[in-house]
């Protein structure tokens, strides 16, 4: 059957009239919306984790619950999911203790991303990248399937970003840090996976899915679970156990010296004692949507960092970002801009021909006071990816165009900056075509650019 | 947006002006012309008449929260469009097992295509083939097929490429062929 006839079909069976009334009904519903007498039905905080997080409080009270760690297989000598005891002297906040989802779940073959999940950050196509400090580069190329889950392909470079060749294929891929020169960290949905041999070959290190895992050092780590609860490792990510929080965390970042902070939808919090405790650093009025937000975290040291939110979807105009910077170690947060635009006054225009962009994919901390950005404008220019230096953490930007004729998504965009080089590291095409991969680098704050790799991801 | 680009008043960049700045009777006169069209996307796309109305106050809601993002008065029709396609995304239903709006046209019966069938025939298994479709694929194919929405529109729209776009027409194309010939082969 060619094309015509299923137009044909659809046209001669598909009858799409609006019942009588139907007008009338949605202009009068319009009416009330303008007026605030109606909420939106979907609301942003998971009611079942809320649930089951009041029931197991109930649990704990009664000291029916004991708190299970999981211990991957490869170190233990045991089979996957062999449970061990707490370590004696570990101590945790005894309350309020998240849920029992707050542990990752068994590990499936691969995230199910159909229905209400399709739109979560597990679920979601994304680009990311990170240098050692020797220079050795990670980029992963995150995609969606037709079947619905995400497979990630891990690139690895030992040349500067000129050539790169896969060193691992599996599940979505949502953080990627590397703890020294040698060690690194991935985590998919299904696994966290670690090589301690710079990113050459990789071995399971924790078998079940997490979301972001953020290393202090190569012993104590804080993770991000799949039900948006904080974990804590003191074991270099061989177990995990759940830490209280006064919000929901959907990002972290953790320094040596034991600063950590953590931010979701309603807010960020702080802490200084390796993330066992926590206090809140600022609440949002208006709480973000948890599935269609990705948050990024990031501190250059204990009194600078900025966090961004941004949507997970990028269909024109409906969601912005909303960027919160710090130079005081988060005793304020300024919020330079929430309506869902980056002001660019002096440099080229995003959507509407209005100064500004309204999805930014990533953002790095150069240094103290320094932030670098980097953002597509999906709706009216497509094709170029921005770089957008600020030299006074976000107040004011100065976007310019970094590289023209790219397919990508805004979220398949990831940014580093080191040693005085900010990197970007784009995927895109797809489809039907093949997937495209540029490596950009500019020493001079983004004025000028040279793209060490540009060509089609490899295979 | 080529299908339905309006010529842009100086009334209606006002509207949107004045609607951004806070004016709830400005965003209704603003979004009222376009939400039949909207509807009868949801109502392909959802295929349930309830659902499809959801879709659209859904989206409703969430454009007049969002309507201070609107920088171009020129998109605000694909803007609009572009949110109900979203809701559709997460209707719960996302099937065509209660799908109401569908009437059927028996005026048609007899042409080449219904040789065997008549048109209420045709229809249920048309209704059918849509429903084994993921809602990516279906949105693409009503799109694209139905409403002739350019394949670039389409991927601007859903916030994909448009390598995305011409793959999910062209799985979603060969699925529905495949299972339409095979039920149409078990109803001779």
């Amino acid at each position: 059957m060619s094309v015509e006839p299923i137009r044909t079909l659809l046209r001669r069976t598909l009858r799409l009239d609006p019942p009588a009334g139907m007008d009338m009904q949605l202009r009068d519903h319009a009416m009330r919306v303008v007026r605030g007498e109606i909420e939106p039905r979907h609301r942003p905080v998971p009611l079942r984790t809320v649930a089951l997080s009041a029931a197991v409080l109930a649990l704990v009270a009664a000291g029916s619950v004991k708190l299970v760690q999981e211990r991957a297989f490869h170190s233990a000598g045991g089979p996957p999911g062999s449970a061990t005891p707490p370590p004696p002297g570990a101590s945790f906040t005894p309350q309020p203790v998240p849920s029992p989802s707050a542990l990752p779940s068994a590990s499936p073959l691969a995230q199910d991303c159909a229905g209400d999940n399709a739109a979560t950050e597990q679920c979601a196509p994304l680009g990311l990248f990170a240098l050692s400090p020797a220079g050795v580069g990670l980029a992963v190329d995150t995609i969606a399937t037709e079947q619905g889950t995400t497979t990630a392909s891990v690139l690895r470079s030992t040349s500067g970003g000129r050539a790169w060749s896969v060193v691992w294929r599996g599940a979505g891929v949502t953080d990627l840090q590397w703890i020294d020169s040698s060690h690194t960290v991935i985590v998919s949905s299904t696994a966290v996976l670690e090589s301690s041999d710079a990113g050459a070959t990789w071995h399971v290190l924790f078998p079940r899915g997490l979301v972001r895992l953020r290393f202090a050092s190569p012993s104590v780590g804080l993770a991000v679970s799949v039900d948006h609860n904080l974990l804590r490792t003191s074991d270099g990510g061989h177990s995990f156990a759940p830490v209280a929080t006064p919000l929901q965390a959907e990002a972290v970042d953790v320094l040596p010296d034991g600063h950590a902070w953590i931010a979701g939808p309603t807010g960020i919090a702080a802490s200084t004692d390796f993330g066992r405790t926590w206090s809140s650093q600022r609440v949002f009025a208006s709480p973000y949507a948890v599935a269609d937000w990705r948050v990024h975290l990031h501190f250059v040291d204990d009194q600078h960092g900025a966090v961004l939110y941004r949507s997970a979807t990028t269909a024109m105009n409906q969601d912005g970002v909303g960027f919160y910077a710090t130079s005081d170690g988060g005793r304020t947060w300024t919020a330079e801009f929430t309506d869902g635009f980056v002001p660019n006054p002096t440099g080229e225009h995003g959507a509407g021909g209005a100064p500004g962009f309204d999805v930014v994919p990533e953002f790095a901390v150069p240094s103290a006071g320094t932030v670098f950005m980097a953002t597509i404008d999906p709706v009216k220019n497509p094709t170029r990816l921005f770089g957008c230096p600020s030299a006074d953490s976000g107040a004011h930007w100065n976007c310019l165009t970094a590289m023209t004729g790219i397919d990508a998504l805004p979220q398949d965009v990831a940014v580093v900056s080191r040693g005085g080089k900010d990197w970007m590291v784009s995927f895109g095409g797809g489809g039907s075509s093949p997937r495209t991969m540029h490596v950009l680098v500019s020493a001079d704050g983004g004025a000028t650019w040279s793209t060490p790799y540009s060509g089609t991801v490899p295979r | 947006m080529s299908e339905t680009a309006p010529q842009l008043s100086h009334d209606q960049a006002t509207l949107v002006e004045r609607a951004r700045a806070g004016d709830g009777d400005a965003f209704v006169e603003l979004v009222h012309p376009l939400q039949l069209t909207a509807y009868r996307w949801a109502a392909a796309i959802v295929g349930d008449a309830h659902e499809a109305q959801d879709a659209v106050q859904e989206a409703t809601i969430r454009a007049w929260r969002n309507i201070h993002k609107l920088r171009d008065p020129d998109t605000v029709g694909a803007w609009y469009r572009s949110i109900v396609l979203n809701e559709c995304r997460r209707s719960r239903s996302g099937s065509w097992r209660r799908m109401l709006p569908f009437g059927l046209d028996r005026a048609g019966a007899g042409t080449a295509h219904a040789q065997s069938h008549d048109a209420f025939e045709i229809g249920v298994v048309v209704r059918q083939v849509l429903d084994r479709l993921s809602v990516d694929h279906r949105m693409v194919l009503v799109l694209h097929h139905y409403f002739d929405v350019s394949l670039a529109d389409i991927a601007e729209q859903l916030g994909v490429p448009l390598g995305t776009v011409k793959s999910r027409l062209s799985r979603a194309g060969e699925q529905f062929t495949r299972a339409y010939a095979a039920a149409t082969k078990e109803t001779p």
